[in-house]
């Protein structure tokens, strides 16, 4: 036995040294998982199993490897699951091999996890309890009488599809939990690979429903239902392929089952991986845009994934529903859909339209639509560029947030980037460290998403000037611009600032949005961190320190419009900059710039001189 | 060993702490604190509404140092946390009896 578990063990380290260079996270995951089998088969063999199977012929027993291991998905720490099902009561001999044969197990250090159970106890534990189901889900066969397992296989599955009503609301129930858990802020800055949202999980979560209600033993099969027709299973497979890849090589650093990726970690996995630093990217970043990529991806595919397979289990009567609101659309489930027909590529400008109307009513788009738009914006987005209002409708949705989750859609279509090319430098684009946990693309549609908090008085319990400063604004459509873009000379090097205003001319040139207007936008943009350094480097009760400040910022508006940018900008940041104390220190800036400015009037009106900058 | 306790203004931090550094201390902890003294808060008046702001923004300075030391670290951060305005703050010096580093268990003078 002991040789068994040298010689796997040595197996092991020369699989890993290979697949950590060369090779796919997937095919390392079956490579690792084809190596478990035949080391579980030889160590039950060694134990006396094959001799029981001779003498009586078909034993009524088999070995099965459950969850991730049973989906051939093992990463280099993963639990190895199994399960002995058996029947009626295990023989005294068979007690002595099971242990014989597993112990090893533990000798080589894997997690093993193991039971003993007859088919209606393993059912009966697997209705009890949703983690049991779904590791029984994804069970295979290892060894011993495979026509029995067909038959617990059997009886398992008709059990399923007996109860499979019953069952919805614990699947929906374990990916709410999930969701609950795992979107907090925490998690983007070390995001679970496995359990976090976009993690592996949400692709089980797939398959088990596709299994379970449209009877698809592999989840592509899924493809034969018209509405999956097009689902981007070979973009997901890739990026399945690439979370596992990034787990093994984290399961290898920490040395444990570790899924959550921990800052500590990504430096040394992204030189692991071949990410280098570049002149304005580093290399952990780089990772972490690729990850944020793919979780994106899963994310999405998921949410679709999701909405269809419950519009095909639980189908409305559409009479019941229908709510036309325009000739062109009518709202079927709270989403905005087509009234008749499909999506045609030739006015694609149809899908501004169809978000205007979301985003007025503060609604979604429906999935089918939301997929076709994606296709028509990746092949014909120049055509829809070029389309007539095209870009007026665009800037009315951004300018006019009704529904924040209208814009990160739009984000998520390509529409954003879009029109805004400049937006593609900042798509996922991470920023190393604890003080910023979103990537720059998401930051600036949260900052966005809070200024439209603050218009609605969301804050107002705490902070009540925010809202009052905001409604004194003349151009809040101006705040809104340069709030989406504040950040967007990100990822070219030092001064983000000053190289975002500069991008402003040539992105509202093209939106034919007026001189003064970009002027504005530019400056609050060059200047968005100006009041919070003030605010926490400067002398507060100096009057120096506020005339200065009225100083550089010397119309009022501006200054309204800088305060708000800045608040904006830090509460969607990270919970390390949004906190009372800083909110405090910074509303006392704005406030003596504000009287400051009074009182530099009334010296100038009084005919002082004021040495403002000496 | 004498633990001095200070609460300044938020801008004299780096400053504050700058000069604290070239004593040859180690460590420093800081925390947000927020509090009043004789300036009592301070009230904004915005378009006719009043905010008042009870507890002003603060930054407390925690430091652990020898005995001998002491004094010159109390001189430089009042040197340095000094603008002469209402709000400066305060300084407090209190006895340590002991000194624990966890990761080596090195103790007292060793330890800071």
């Amino acid at each position: 036995m002991q040789d068994r578990v040298r010689e796997f063990l040595n197996s092991r380290e020369s699989l890993t040294k290979t697949y950590l260079t060369q090779g796919s996270g997937l095919e390392a995951a079956h490579a690792y998982s084809n190596l478990m089998d035949r080391f579980v088969r030889a160590l039950f063999l060694e134990a006396g199993f094959r001799e029981r199977i001779k003498e009586s012929g078909q034993e009524p027993l088999a070995v099965v490897a459950l969850g991730g291991y049973g989906r051939r998905e093992l990463c280099f720490h993963s639990d190895v699951d199994l399960l002995v099902i058996h029947q009626g009561r295990l023989s005294a001999e068979m007690n002595e091999i099971i242990p014989r044969a597993i112990y090893p197990l533990w000798d080589a250090k894997l997690e093993v996890g193991h039971s003993i159970l007859t088919v209606p106890e393993s059912i009966r534990l697997a209705f009890n309890d949703f983690r049991v189901l779904t590791a029984l889900i994804d069970s295979r066969f290892l060894l011993g009488s495979r026509s029995f397992y067909r038959l617990f296989r059997e009886a398992f599955w008709s059990r399923i599809y007996r109860e499979k009503s019953s069952l919805l609301e614990r699947f929906l129930i374990y990916q709410q939990e999930r969701e609950d858990k795992y979107h907090s802020e925490a998690y983007f800055v070390e995001p679970d690979i496995k359990d976090g949202l976009g993690g592996l999980r949400d692709l089980h979560f797939m398959a088990w429903m596709a299994r379970v209600y449209f009877r698809c033993k592999r989840f592509s099969e899924i493809r034969r239902f018209a509405v999956f027709s097009h689902f981007e299973f070979n973009k997901l497979a890739h990026s399945r392929s690439f979370l596992l890849k990034v787990r093994n090589h984290h399961h290898l650093l920490a040395n444990r089952k570790e899924d959550r990726l921990l800052l500590a970690c990504q430096k040394k996995i992204s030189q692991d991986l071949g990410y280098k630093d570049g002149p304005y990217i580093e290399g952990p970043e780089k990772l972490m845009r690729d990850l944020y990529l793919h979780m994106n991806r899963i994310r999405y595919g998921h949410d679709e994934f999701k909405v269809k397979a419950l519009d095909l289990i639980h189908p409305l009567p559409p009479e019941l529903v229908q709510d036309q609101i325009t000739p062109e659309f009518q709202v079927i489930k709270g989403n905005v859909v087509l009234k008749e027909g499909a999506l045609s590529e030739k006015d694609p400008s149809v899908i501004l339209r169809a978000l205007k109307e979301a985003n007025q009513r503060g609604l979604f788009l429906g999935s089918g639509f939301i997929w076709e738009s994606k296709g028509i914006i990746a092949k014909k987005g120049k055509d829809l560029l070029k389309s007539l209002g095209a870009r007026e409708l665009f800037l009315k949705i951004l300018l006019e947030p009704e529904n924040p989750k209208i814009i990160r859609l739009m984000l998520e279509m390509g529409l954003l980037t879009l029109f805004i090319p400049e937006f593609k430098r900042i798509r996922n684009l991470a920023e190393f460290g604890f003080y910023h946990v979103r990537t720059v693309d998401l930051h600036s549609l949260k900052a966005l998403d809070v200024l439209y908090r603050i218009s609605r008085g969301a804050y107002d319990e705490q902070w009540p000037l925010f809202k009052n400063v905001f409604r004194d604004l003349e151009h809040p459509d101006w705040l809104f611009l340069a709030t989406l873009l504040h950040d967007i000379g990100k990822g070219h090097g030092k001064d983000h600032s000053k190289k975002g205003a500069e991008l402003i001319p040539g992105i509202l040139n093209r939106f034919g949005i007026g001189k003064k207007a970009m002027e504005v936008v530019s400056f609050l943009i060059a200047q968005h961190l100006f009041l919070v350094n003030i605010s926490q480097h400067r002398d507060l009760g100096d009057e120096k320190t506020s005339v200065q400040a009225a100083q550089l910022i010397q119309d009022k508006d501006v200054l309204r419009m800088s305060f708000l940018l800045s608040v904006a900008d830090s509460f969607s940041t990270g919970p390390m900059v949004r906190n009372e104390w800083k909110t405090i220190l910074h509303r006392i800036a704005f406030y003596q710039s504000l009287q400051s400015k009074y009182s530099l009037l009334f010296c100038f009106m009084q005919g002082l001189q004021f040495n403002v900058l000496q | 060993m004498k633990k001095i306790e200070a609460i300044i203004k938020p801008f004299k931090l780096d400053d504050v702490k700058d000069a604290v550094l070239k004593l040859g201390v180690s460590g420093i902890t800081i925390t947000e604190v927020k509090g009043f003294g004789r300036q009592k808060g301070h009230k904004e008046i915005y378009r006719g509404a009043e905010y008042v702001v009870d507890f002003l923004p603060k930054i407390k300075l925690e430091v652990v140092v020898a005995t001998d030391i002491a004094p010159r670290v109390v001189e430089v951060i009042k040197e340095h946390a000094h603008t002469g305005e209402i709000g400066d703050g305060k300084i407090f010096v209190m006895s340590v009896e002991k000194a624990v580093r966890i990761r080596t268990g090195e103790e007292d003078r060793d330890a800071i």
